[in-house]
């Protein structure tokens, strides 16, 4: 009986499946071949040095940043490049807000249902706003928000179309208590559904609760279970 | 580092120091002195030579732009890049050039006749490429970025030379339709082909410096950026 | 086709909304252009022959230079907080992001215009009203657009940014401002536009090749 569950692990569709991914700058080879398999309900933590590229790689896998070469970069069954619907599966947080800051919470967020295409919009939005605290201040534009809480609409942009995989790049940084707990919360969630997070940390000591596995970058190359 | 220039190269160079060599004295003692214009007028052939040589730079960076965008790699941009330094200083030269020679010739340094005008323009754009080269910082995108501005500037010229040509004009026609030209003599004609023959040879060896230079920079400046990089 | 409009739709609704909170684009570029038209005053002041036959050019002109204004904050509102890479995450084809900037600016410019020519009218004294100028002037900032904003996206990635656009963008826009300024021209001194037809169709074909070179490059001048 285990033993067909775990069959059925193995066998089924990775997440995110990329073969072979190379990247230049300039002549600097900064992913020399890089292999990533995220399975379902993993939390995946990528760790390595200071400019290795690690937010290289981020964006080469949120389809934002063509690589040179690529084997395959496989999102969910669908080749990243070619099919714009693998996108509505991802969800990405960057160092930046990604949002425009003229426009107040409410706005950004419908801005971004509606390029997603999400239908109901409207309940979604607020049910995320509630969740985050966001609510009373909806109606202000970002600009006005402090740091944290514009990290925190920040997350709400990259959940609102409800993503299978969650890329991070240095999710914590800058981000106040209330907004640590909140998603550490969507991190466990997303285990639990069997959808997947792949994120960086300066820190990965405290991840040690969430990762089910951490990766090094390391000199253009992806060395497996490294502490 | 190293740098060495091909033996190779010193062919080409030698050739056209002879050339341009040649040609200067021939346009200095053997050609016709023309009647109203006097020396003035000699000036004439290095002008046209230098505007032959601006539109060709033009062309020769378009379509080594059109190639990187094809097959992206980074010896058409360097083409791009030498061909548009070389185009502008001989644009420049020949507006110039052009501005001494009308002044005898039409009793005015400026007149906004199309090819006049369009010559300028182009010499703007090749500048503004320039600038635009400069500024550009990321080395992947810069060349896509470069190549299409050259582009446009490359289908805009002679758009421009078009929509103005309609205009009222005092500038010879050399080529075509000559009722309206300067008559020029036959041995005006032949030191206008060994003229303009000498200084493509003159371009040709230029770009091959300015080229070895591209890429001795190129490969400096990657260097300096995985520096920059590695510090990040 | 469907989702492209949708898509179309919501990236030109945001610039605007963006700028009925900020009012940072179209009012400033219109008070530039009424400035400028002001200052024209002391040019023109006595010259009732300049004012007439010099109108075509001197409006378009003030619309070339204070478009700019507008093309520079169009596209640095998307350079702001990376959001270029945002819509790059975005499952949206990024021509609809090039045509929504061309759009939005399209309608700033357009505006503009419409309001330039009766208000010179009234300023300088000068009749100017024609039903054709309505299409004419669409067609100018149309192609005044679309090749704008392939222009503006290339130096709000440089290091001067906004200094660097009229100096890259001027010398390639000339002849669309020469077709126009003809056209403009020939329905102000009222003669048929047959006679103008040559100009009409190299305004036209300038719209077609500069809206195209941007649908089809748009991508690769925004991606990394």
């Amino acid at each position: 009986m285990i033993n067909t569950t775990i069959l059925q692990d193995t066998f089924e569709e990775p997440v995110l499946a990329a073969k072979n991914i190379r990247k230049k700058f300039g002549r600097m080879q900064v992913l020399k071949s890089v292999d990533i398999q995220i399975r379902q309900g993993d939390c995946i933590v990528l760790i390595g040095e200071n400019g290795v590229g690690k937010s290289t790689l981020i964006r080469i896998l949120s389809g934002t940043m063509k690589p040179d070469y690529s084997e395959s970069l496989i999102v969910c069954g669908e080749d990243l490049f070619t099919s714009e619907k693998s996108r509505n599966k991802i969800g990405l947080i960057c160092h930046q807000t990604m949002l425009y800051s003229d426009l107040s919470a409410l706005e950004n967020l419908q801005f971004f249902s509606r390029l997603y295409g999400i239908n109901h919009e409207e309940e979604k939005i607020n049910t995320l706003l509630d969740r985050f605290g966001l609510s009373l201040r909806k109606n202000d534009p970002i600009r006005s928000y402090s740091r944290g809480m514009q990290q925190r609409i920040a997350i709400c942009r990259a959940l609102i179309h409800e993503p299978i995989l969650l890329l991070m790049d240095e999710p914590f940084t800058g981000l106040d208590e209330k907004g640590t707990k909140i998603l550490i919360e969507v991190i466990l969630e997303m285990k639990s559904q069997k959808k997947a997070v792949l994120l960086t940390t300066h820190d990965p000591n405290s991840m040690k609760a969430l990762a089910t596995k951490y990766i090094k970058l390391e000199k253009g190359l992806i060395t497996g279970d490294a502490e | 580092m190293q740098i060495t220039i091909p033996k190779k190269y010193i062919i080409l160079d030698v050739f056209a120091a002879i050339c341009i060599l040649v040609s200067f004295i021939l346009v200095m003692f053997f050609t016709p002195i023309e009647m109203t214009m006097g020396y003035v007028q000699k000036i004439f052939y290095f002008h046209v030579a230098h505007a032959w040589i601006g539109m060709l730079s033009f062309i020769v960076a378009a379509a080594a732009s059109f190639m990187y965008l094809i097959r992206k790699n980074s010896v058409y941009d360097l083409i791009a890049e030498s061909a548009v330094e070389i185009g502008l200083y001989f644009t420049i030269i020949a507006v110039i050039s052009g501005s001494i020679w009308a002044k005898p010739a039409w009793n005015t340094w400026w007149t906004w006749d199309p090819r006049l005008t369009t010559t300028t323009i182009m010499a703007f754009i090749y500048a503004g490429y320039q600038f635009l080269r400069q500024s550009l910082d990321n080395p992947d995108k810069k060349g896509r970025i470069l190549a299409l501005y050259c582009i446009i500037g490359c289908i805009s010229v002679p758009l421009t030379f078009f929509s103005i040509r309609g205009y009222r004009s005092i500038h010879p026609v050399l080529i075509g339709n000559t009722s309206q030209g300067m008559g020029m003599t036959p041995p005006m004609i032949l030191m206008m082909i060994i003229s303009i023959f000498s200084f493509t040879v003159l371009y040709l060896a230029l770009m091959q410096h300015r080229f070895l230079y591209a890429k001795i920079k190129e490969e400096t400046e990657a260097e300096k950026y995985e520096m920059e990089y590695e510090d990040e | 086709m469907k989702k492209f409009i949708i898509t179309l739709h919501a990236l030109i609704r945001k610039d605007f909304t963006i700028e009925r909170h900020t009012r940072e684009i179209f009012l400033v570029m219109f008070f530039f252009a009424l400035s400028i038209l002001f200052i024209l005053n002391f040019v023109l002041d006595t010259d009732i022959k300049a004012r007439n036959s010099g109108a075509a050019g001197l409006i378009w002109i003030i619309s070339v230079i204070s478009g700019q204004l507008c093309l520079n904050q169009i596209m640095s509102l998307e350079e702001e907080n990376d959001m270029l890479q945002s819509l790059l995450s975005a499952p949206i084809p990024l021509t609809a992001v090039y045509l929504a900037k061309t759009i939005t600016c399209f309608f700033g410019m357009y505006g503009m215009t419409l309001i330039l020519f009766p208000l010179y009218s009234v300023l300088y004294n000068v009749s100017l009203y024609s039903a054709n100028l309505l299409w004419i002037a669409a067609l100018g900032c149309w192609g005044y657009a679309s090749l704008g904003v392939i222009i503006s996206t290339m130096t709000i990635q440089t290091r001067m940014r906004d200094i660097l656009l009229p100096v890259l963008f001027f010398p390639v826009i000339i002849p669309l401002i020469v077709a126009v300024v003809k056209v403009t021209q020939t329905v102000f001194t009222g003669e048929t536009l047959n006679s103008a037809s040559t100009w009409i169709s190299q305004l036209i074909i300038f719209n077609i090749i500069f809206t195209t070179i941007g649908i089809i490059s748009f991508d690769s001048l925004i991606k990394d």
